[in-house]
């Protein structure tokens, strides 16, 4: 076993009466793709942004590879649920401006890598347009772009896709999925069950801060047996039992059996936003 | 030398002067109350507290009061400035109090998470705020700046208490040597009101190139 890539001893969080981290311990392999689940207020958004640096710990400490990082060290990039553009800016204005004022490139370099970055992401032919003249999913698409140009080491996404129509939602999925196949180090915080069981590694389950299941993301979903957890899919899989069947079965139960059962083999695991 | 061109004369005289006076202080008053606001909005919290108490006592003091106590009360802290220095200063104080309030209110209104996406990215705070902050705000914080600076234009004319050589100065030193006080207080206010729709008109250009530039609507 190597030394973990991103690693988080006892992560504490308390803002006056309320323990919002209560002693997370989470450790993370080079090109793993990680993904919190759990209720809302159940602190995933905190611990990436513990890890990010943009909220501060009051116990514990974050190390990746080895190192405390600090926000703006080039090693941790996050993506937001609400994107974050710079609404005065071009898409690749957007992208450009910490190449050139960080990475100290030259305008011209800093555009040639901004476009290429937005090229990635499939907005190259946006490069010109501003946050307001783009739809939500290319808004988050450049923001991906922003963030991929830095080259970070490992990326935190918070609900990226939370603000987002089920079309758009794909969008911004499919990009995140050709990230993880690049080998990219992800923390993908998402309430899109089907994109975590289907793109994450490993899954973990957190509610009131501390981490309650953590595993192999296919066995999270299909096995899960802490009840807490259970509860929480089970309220997934009646919202996806409502979509249309691809062939209606006539005549029998379905919705109600669905909703009944619990996650197994066979379930719809993916949403039907994702196009199961 | 009938009135009337008399009263030419001492618009001509003073006009420069006050605008002179008001754009010098817009000026300082702009930049002083970007620097207030930045270091009130990023700075500890014990340098929020000293400059939110300034900014009070500025605020809550008239500033006809704020003027004297300058010019005459400055000699007693081995501050003797001339009318027109005093006048510039005490402008230049008073506009920095209310600017530094409009750019506050633009730091606010600006969502948190744009400011640290910028922080992620590694962008320094000066330049959060040079290239991305006050870019972001400029359109919304202009009609409350133009508003201010309109103001300021008619605040110069206290100045003329503490013998400050402007427009309110020469114009009304015709009507006491006159006596025609009605034509030169009229004459004086038409001339503030020429002088507050120029600048009115000037923002809303100013207001269209913003948008321009920062929103890219034609």
């Amino acid at each position: 076993m190597t030394a973990p890539f991103l690693l988080a001893e006892k992560l504490e969080r308390r803002v006056g009466d309320t323990q919002i981290l209560a002693g997370i311990d989470l450790s993370v392999q080079k090109g793993e793709v990680v993904g919190l689940i759990g209720p809302s207020g159940s602190g995933k958004s905190s611990l990436l942004r513990c890890i990010a640096g943009l909220d501060p710990l009051t116990g514990g400490r974050v190390l990746v590879e080895g190192r405390t990082p600090s926000p703006g060290d080039g090693t941790v990039g996050m993506v937001f649920q609400q994107f974050n553009l710079w609404p005065h800016l071009t898409a690749q204005e957007n992208v450009a401006l910490a190449l050139r004022l960080v990475r100290k490139l030259s305008r011209a370099g800093a555009a040639d890598s901004a476009r290429t970055m937005l090229d990635r992401v499939g907005l190259l032919k946006f490069a010109d347009r501003r946050p307001a003249q783009l739809s939500g999913g290319q808004q988050q698409r450049v923001a991906i772009a922003r963030t991929l140009a830095m080259e970070p080491r490992l990326i935190l996404f918070d609900e990226p896709t939370a603000s987002l129509d089920p079309e758009l939602t794909t969008e911004v999925l499919d990009v995140i999925r050709g990230l993880a196949e690049t080998g990219m180090t992800m923390l993908v915080v998402s309430h899109e069950m089907g994109f975590v069981a289907s793109v994450a590694s490993r899954a973990v389950f957190l509610d009131h801060g501390r981490v309650l299941v953590d595993g192999p993301a296919k066995a999270v979903f299909r096995d899960a047996e802490e009840p807490r957890l259970r509860r929480f899919l089970a309220t997934y899989l009646q919202r996806v039992a409502w979509a249309p069947e691809p062939e209606p079965a006539t005549g029998s139960p379905v919705l109600l059996e669905t909703v009944a059962n619990p996650p197994g083999e066979g379930m719809p695991l993916t949403s039907p936003e994702a196009g199961a | 030398m009938n009135v009337v061109t008399e009263t030419l004369g001492a618009v001509a005289r003073g006009l420069p002067l006050t605008v002179g006076i008001w754009l010098a202080s817009v000026a300082t008053g702009l930049l002083a109350g970007v620097l207030v606001a930045c270091a009130r909005h990023f700075g500890p919290w014990l340098v929020n507290a000293v400059l939110a108490m300034l900014v009070e006592i500025v605020r809550g003091v008239p500033f006809v009061v704020q003027a004297f106590l300058l010019y005459y009360g400055g000699p007693f802290i081995g501050l003797d400035l001339t009318p027109i220095l005093a006048g510039w200063l005490a402008l230049s104080i008073y506009a920095t109090a209310y600017f530094s309030e409009v750019f506050r209110a633009g730091f606010l209104a600006i969502p948190p998470g744009h400011t640290e996406a910028a922080r992620l990215l590694g962008l320094r705070t000066n330049q959060t705020i040079t290239r991305i902050l006050l870019p972001e705000m400029a359109l919304s914080v202009l009609p409350a700046l133009a508003n201010l600076a309109v103001i300021l234009i008619k605040e110069t004319a206290i100045l003329s208490i503490i013998t400050v050589p402007e427009l309110t100065f020469t114009v009304s030193g015709v009507g006491s040597a006159t006596f025609a006080f009605a034509q030169t207080v009229a004459a004086l206010a038409l001339s503030y009101w020429l002088l507050v729709e120029l600048t009115a008109y000037a923002a809303r250009r100013l207001e269209r190139g913003i948008a321009r530039a920062t929103l890219g609507t034609a």
